[in-house]
């Protein structure tokens, strides 16, 4: 009887048009995250195990780890991330998504080349470019699927009936434009139109660096810029720090690509250049983590209760700590020791799952009820979900930091044999197993979680799934039917 | 100059144009003129500052503490 | 705003800058370098790889070598590439000319392969390596690539690419391993790593 009195309001109007496609893409992510996991506890036993499922072509490592790399970064969180871009730009714009079926089209292209890319990989048409390996049919399929995406955002956009243009939506649209750019550039240069010897790896890694920063990095802090003032209900502490931020990450963040290859066979200045940009980015790493610390200044005790901030504010922690760290690995003294070490591959998961995807789940833990009207089954399975990924990367991060510099430090003393320092990092590359099992039993879970709220499995709830009591929190209007989208009462 | 070469240099100058006409586009649309309201232009009245919001979508306020 | 032109032109160079410095600039400086004849005479290096080995390389890159292993030596003043003795001297941009993908590597799970081909001349090492890595190097992780190689019957004469088998080892009677076409193709890319002629460019003082 209130949905008489109350027109429905815009907001809810605005989540439902974005249902359809953010609904595909979530979905698709799940999917790929645990296909992706799998791939990543095969390829990690076979590091200790050589002999583990090793009569095949299809099983053997060098295809199952890229296969893990790209299942993740282009299956769960590139479809996360386009989810959670299309949602909030239509929120910020306050403006309905327009024809939202073709964006659902746009998912359904994109998974047929993540299928067809995973599968070419292991079947041996690996590209063998890192960060790209997909084989060479596979690329038009997701720049065909990334455009009806991409021109979507920015007609959405224009659509729009808020004049501020927020933080966030800068943010969004540096992903919007600098995506595509990256990829096609790289592909063309790299695939394509083949340039030859160290000049492909400087682009190599102009790329591979960028995908992190220029494409995962500016969705994710669009949606901590969007979710932390939104959930404790406060303004950001300094707006003028995060447009700061912003510009400063667009300037730096391009320069720093080429400090994977210092050391290597090209020239000095390149990798000088990228070291001093790489320095130069504690600006905008600056600026978000002040930014962000001093807005929950005084509302760290809702972590207790708000599974969505307590997943985003461990990310944007995550944030903090990998930017710092990749300064510090881009310094020579420093990379000396960790080139080519474990503690690289620390590195790269600190940022990718420690940041963005823990950020992915606070936005989808926050974004789903608005667009199933179903709240979450169990705040238990949320809290299981937290605590085995949160102690899945710490353990992840800290065993194969720890033994990364221990191989580093071994392998520049030329007089321990390359076999002795190897078989030291078997213990390190057996933890490394241990803690993939544990966030892969977090995304089974956070995956039945998902599937339970998108069949409208559980009890039906009328009030927010929160992780703690809230006895105080009983909703006062806990009898009004709630103005369910999409559904006709 | 080869093809390659002139293609990279317009790459460039499209990339760096965009960039520069993005913010002076923002400065001129003041954007930028009032920081402090800018932080709250994603609240409104359904949802003003200082109501929190992780939970159902019923527009309801509940207040976690 | 008055100094807002002077800012614009500020972005504007910095992000075309990083463009043609990261992209553009290696490119120009890089692109024109071409083999070098040495000057007591012989062939030209580098040289492109012959057929085989070429077919090799892509063996090598769909199943993911690079991995584990780096194709790079770097300064004996960063890191002990050289007192490891995995090369004689550093690499260089002109060791590389031909090569596309590039196959640097980032990882070093095991040893570089820059100068394989030099280090260990023998086929059938590397296949005995390559069928079972712990044949040849007891306590190795790498993969085993038992699956570029056939086991089968012997019919009359034993093949002369019979990878000799170690004792113990469960291969009935009258049956041999013997390379696949991939695992010829691949051991003749690794004998053909090889990025000891000396070069101008990569002494140092």
């Amino acid at each position: 009887m209130s949905l008489v009195t109350r027109p429905p309001d815009r907001r809810v109007s605005i989540d439902a048009s974005t249902r359809l496609p953010v609904l595909v893409f979530f979905t698709s992510a799940v999917f790929w995250l645990v296909t992706g996991s799998f791939l990543a506890i095969l390829a990690s036993i076979k590091m200790h195990t050589p002999g583990f499922l090793a009569s095949t072509s299809w099983l053997t490592f060098g295809r199952v780890r890229p296969a893990h790399l790209n299942a993740v970064a282009y299956g769960w969180a590139s479809m996360a991330g386009i989810g959670v871009l299309l949602w909030l730009m239509a929120r910020l714009s306050r403006a309905e998504l327009r024809y939202p079926w073709l964006l659902a089209v746009a998912g359904g292209i994109w998974n047929v080349g993540i299928l067809l890319g995973i599968v070419g990989i292991l079947s041996g048409q690996s590209s063998g470019i890192e960060w790209l390996e997909f084989p060479p049919y596979v690329p038009p399929i997701l720049v065909a699927a990334y455009a009806i995406v991409g021109v979507w955002a920015v007609v959405t956009f224009r659509d729009r009936r808020e004049k501020h243009v927020y933080v966030s939506q800068w943010y969004l649209f540096g992903a919007i434009f600098w995506f595509p750019w990256l990829y096609t550039v790289t592909n063309l240069l790299m695939v394509y139109q083949p340039i030859t010897g160290v000049t492909q790896a400087s682009v190599n890694w102009w790329y591979g660096h960028n995908a992190l920063g220029l494409w995962f990095t500016p969705i994710g802090l669009a949606a901590a810029y969007y979710l932390i003032p939104k959930v404790i209900g406060r303004p950001i502490h300094s707006y003028y720090l995060s447009i700061l931020g912003f510009w400063a990450l667009a300037l730096f963040y391009n320069w720093n690509g080429a400090h994977h290859l210092i050391g290597g066979p090209v020239p000095a200045w390149l990798v000088t250049v990228s070291s001093v940009a790489s320095g130069m980015m504690i600006i905008p790493v600056g600026a978000v983590a002040i930014n962000h610390h001093m807005t929950m200044w005084g509302y760290f005790h809702v972590l207790k209760y708000s599974p969505t901030l307590r997943f985003i504010v461990f990310g944007s922690m995550c944030y903090t700590a990998v930017s710092l760290q990749g300064m510090s690995q881009s310094f020579r003294t420093l990379n000396q020791v960790t080139h080519f070490t474990h503690y690289t591959v620390a590195h790269a998961h600190l940022g990718l799952y420690g940041f963005f995807s823990m950020v992915m789940f606070g936005c989808i833990y926050y974004i789903m009820p608005r667009l199933t009207g179903w709240e979450w089954a169990s705040s238990r399975m949320i809290k299981i979900h937290f605590w085995t990924t949160a102690l899945g990367i710490g353990s992840y991060w800290t065993i194969l930091t720890w033994g990364g510099l221990m191989q580093g430090i071994e392998l520049n003393d030329s007089d321990l044999p390359f076999m002795t320092i190897m078989k030291r990092t078997i213990p390190y590359l057996w933890s490394r197993t241990f803690s993939g099992v544990l966030m892969t039993t977090g995304h089974l879970v956070f995956a039945a979680l998902f599937a339970m709220n998108l069949l409208h499995l559980g009890e039906r709830r009328t009030e927010p799934t929160l992780l703690g009591d809230n006895d105080d929190n009983v909703a006062t209007e806990s009898a009004q039917a709630p103005p369910v989208l999409g559904s006709s009462h | 100059m080869t093809l390659t070469e002139i293609i990279w240099m317009a790459c460039a100058f499209i990339f760096g144009g965009t960039a520069v006409w993005g913010l002076s586009w923002s400065v001129r649309a003041g954007q930028l003129d009032d920081l402090n309201g800018a932080a709250t232009s994603i609240f409104d009245d359904d949802e003003p500052v200082g109501l929190r919001t992780d939970g159902f979508p019923t527009g309801q306020v509940e207040k976690f503490r | 705003m008055n100094n807002a032109p002077a800012i614009f032109l500020g972005v504007f160079l910095v992000f075309a800058s990083a463009w043609l410095g990261l992209i553009f600039a290696p490119y120009a400086q890089l692109s024109g370098l071409a083999p070098v004849v040495p000057a007591e005479g012989g062939d030209a290096y580098p040289r492109p790889l012959g057929g085989l080995a070429a077919q090799g390389r892509v063996i090598y890159r769909v199943n993911g070598c690079i991995y584990c292993h780096s194709q790079q030596i770097r300064s004996e003043r960063f890191g002990t590439d050289i007192a490891r003795g995995w090369g004689p001297r550093r690499t260089v941009a002109r060791d590389y000319i031909y090569d596309s993908p590039h196959l640097l590597g980032s990882m070093r799970t095991g040893p570089d392969l820059a100068n394989i081909g030099a280090r260990q001349p023998s086929a059938q090492w590397h296949h005995r390596h390559l069928f079972n890595p712990t044949w040849t190097s007891p306590g190795s992780i790498m993969s085993p690539f038992s699956f570029l190689y056939e086991t089968r019957k012997i019919v009359g004469q034993k093949s002369v690419d019979a990878l000799p088998i170690p004792k113990g080892y469960p291969l009935a009677d009258g049956y041999e391993i013997v390379p696949s076409d991939h695992a010829k193709a691949l051991v003749a890319y690794l004998q053909a790593l090889d990025h000891t002629t000396p070069l101008p460019e990569a002494e140092e003082q």
